[in-house]
């Protein structure tokens, strides 16, 4: 076959209204991204939401049914898998287990045709950028999960592949290796400038591995932004539910002012300095991170973004100490970092809460 | 065995191995038996009839014409056998339940009648390819064998493995030498060991089709026991056994686990 020659590295991967049925199932729609060269970007969305489906669409192994794939300013629909010039990682690595380590990793440079000599050292260098030197002649099956993941990764970029494509690459490692292997994965893109592609549930993980989050929901982008602007920004509750905010209070629009945006909800006044400007009597949700709110004990006077409740119940959770307060409208939930708990709210006492009006979001729906 | 297995199942098992390998040992037995007919238990010992069917030129003609018989049954088998399983496995065909019934029907209708509708139809056709004939029939009973060994290693075969070749850059090609012949290569060896066997020891179909320059072994026995009845025949038998004994454990030395894989 002819050898694939090596592109230059990170090119842009524009997708234009990609979609997917099986049958009348639309199990991806209107898909519309771009992810510039050398970016690293998150895939983020809940079980079935189609992120695997859309993967698999820009490598090649599903066709779509609709939109287009658009590599390095070229269309690659019709365009073969094994001519598209990408790499991989599989949930379940996908290792060969009849090749060693070194053939693995090698496996790649031999399809592109390089010469024998060649393949065994960019292999071993490959082998060393993911410190797995010393593994070369092991099978797969004589490696630990982490070792497994480090293999795969270094078949999937041992011939500079244009885009790299991962599908929860971490799924099946333990907390702590993920940890670290997410640090070193994040370091490794942007040594070698790969345009990365990652598909996880985990958005503490899209957080960490990528530049830009695009949020998904039942195989519709709801949301694509860099990581900072997500988890503060997050544009509808559909998102912030998913980023960690567990506070949504349906609210509606009171008046504007100089100092920010007057929002009525049930029992609590708020006031917003991040909202749009809504006009009076708009209904929207507040969205209000449980690490925003700051507890106080005792009552407290009226005033925006202040309530007063009786503690309901708490969990500990290591680094932070999460409270419900049942108050008048509803309830309410802060996590108190540990190291800043001077007093342990008991159960049934009276305490206040209250958040800055900086962290106030209003999100649609 | 595993200590778990619970001690009733343990002689099921036992009770099962020893109606199957009695009746193999009888012959065998008899075969090294020092008397010029048959007897049960034997008496004395001697190879003198392993000698005497081991020279016998009818003997070596009928055993060469089995092998070349088994052979040519076993190369077909395979070559219709490994895409048909490939193609009933990966596929979604219409009619796919259909069609495997049909492949898998002689294991259900006896072999007698199946070889008595294949003479019926040869005859009909004026067909006097008396080897060819013996092909056929002899596929027909052995494709069964084979797909079904065949399509189980193709289950087993990790698609995912496939998904990361052809994103390397191997070609459909490619990723079938390099990636599917690797894993489906026990199951297709063990079909077609399968199959030479059936080939080999088949009676009821070679008993319609055979003629007297096409006469493989298992008739040669037959008509040994209907000429003579000293122990030669059991040599011969024990021969038999002996082989099959050794195509299995070739599949067993090879294959080992991968095949309890496959047939569990
Ligand atoms: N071959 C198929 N035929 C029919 N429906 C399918 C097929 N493949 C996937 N689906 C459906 O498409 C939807 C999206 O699947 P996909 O694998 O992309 O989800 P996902 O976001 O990757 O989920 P997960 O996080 O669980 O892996 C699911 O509802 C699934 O049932
Ligand atoms: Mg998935």
């Amino acid at each position: 076959m002819a050898p694939i020659t090596n592109q230059s590295r990170g090119a842009e991967v524009r997708l234009t209204g990609l979609g997917r049925s099986y049958g009348d199932n639309r199990v991806v729609q209107s898909v519309d991204l771009t992810i510039k060269g050398g970016e690293i970007l998150a895939l983020l969305g809940p079980s079935g939401c189609g992120k695997t489906t859309t993967l698999r669409m820009i490598a090649g192994l599903i066709e779509p049914t609709e939109g287009d794939v658009i590599i390095d300013g070229r269309s690659v629909i019709g365009l073969p898998v094994h001519k598209r010039n990408l790499g991989m990682l599989f949930q379940d690595y996908a290792l060969f287990p009849h090749l060693t380590v070194r053939e693995n990793v090698a496996f790649g440079l031999e399809m592109r045709g390089v010469p024998k000599a060649e393949i065994a050292a960019r292999a071993d260098e490959a082998l060393r950028k993911v410190r797995l030197a010393g593994f070369e002649a092991r099978m797969p099956a004589q490696l630990s999960g982490g070792q497994r993941q480090r293999t795969a990764l270094a078949r999937a970029i041992v011939y500079q592949p244009r885009v790299l494509l991962l599908d929860e690459p971490f799924g099946a490692l333990d907390r702590k290796l993920r940890e670290e292997m997410q640090v070193e994965l994040r370091a490794l893109c942007a040594e070698l400038g790969l345009t990365t592609i990652i598909v996880t549930h985990d958005q503490e993980e899209a957080l960490i591995l990528a530049d830009r989050v695009a949020v998904m929901e039942g195989g519709r982008l709801r949301q694509v932004a860099p990581a900072q602007e997500i988890y503060h920004r997050p544009a509808t509750q559909f998102v912030a539910d998913f980023m960690g905010v567990t506070n949504l209070l349906p609210v509606t629009v009171t008046g504007g002012s100089a100092e920010g945006l007057a929002l009525q909800a049930a029992g609590v006044i708020c006031l917003s300095t991040v909202a749009p400007d809504l006009p009076k009597g708009t209904k929207a949700t507040i969205a209000i991170r449980p690490e925003s709110i700051v507890m106080q004990m005792g009552e407290s006077m009226p005033q925006p973004n202040h309530v007063t409740g009786t503690v309901a119940r708490t969990a500990f959770r290591g680094q932070a100490l999460s409270v419900w307060l049942q108050h008048q409208g509803g309830e309410i939930v802060a996590a108190i970092p540990t190291g800043q708990l001077v007093e342990m709210p008991q159960i049934g006492t009276r305490w206040t809460a209250s958040w800055p009006a900086a962290r106030t979001l209003v999100v649609q729906g | 065995m595993n200590d778990d297995i619970s001690p009733v199942l343990k002689i099921c098992v036992w009770v099962l191995l020893a109606l199957v390998v009695a009746p193999l040992v009888v012959p065998v037995l008899m075969s090294v038996s020092d008397t010029p007919f048959i007897t049960f238990p034997p008496q004395g010992f001697t190879t003198e009839w392993y000698g005497k069917v081991l020279t016998d030129a009818e003997a070596q003609g009928t055993f060469l014409f089995s092998l070349k018989l088994a052979g040519v049954v076993t190369l077909i088998s395979l070559i219709l056998g490994v895409p048909c399983a490939a193609g009933l496995v990966r596929y979604d065909l219409p009619g796919q339940g259909l069609i495997l019934g049909l492949i898998l029907s002689p294991l259900i209708v006896p072999l007698i009648v199946i070889g008595v509708a294949l003479l019926q139809t040869f005859a009909m056709l004026g067909s006097r390819a008396t080897f060819a004939q013996l092909v056929i029939g002899h596929t027909v009973v052995c494709l069964p064998y084979v797909i079904r060994t065949v399509s189980g290693s193709f289950v087993l075969v990790n698609r995912s493995l496939e998904d990361a070749a052809s994103v390397m850059g191997a070609s459909p090609l490619t990723v079938a030498r390099r990636v599917v012949w690797p894993q489906v290569r026990p199951g297709i060896c063990a079909g077609g060991i399968f199959a030479f066997i059936v080939s080999f020891d088949d009676y009821p179909i070679s008993m319609w089709l055979a003629d007297g320059r096409n006469f493989p072994v298992p008739l040669f026995l037959h008509s040994m026991i209907e000429r003579s009845f000293d122990p030669s025949i059991a040599a011969m038998a024990a021969l038999m056994i002996f082989f099959a004994l050794l195509l299995v454990l070739m599949i067993e030395k090879a294959f080992g686990i991968s095949l309890a894989r496959l047939i569990s």
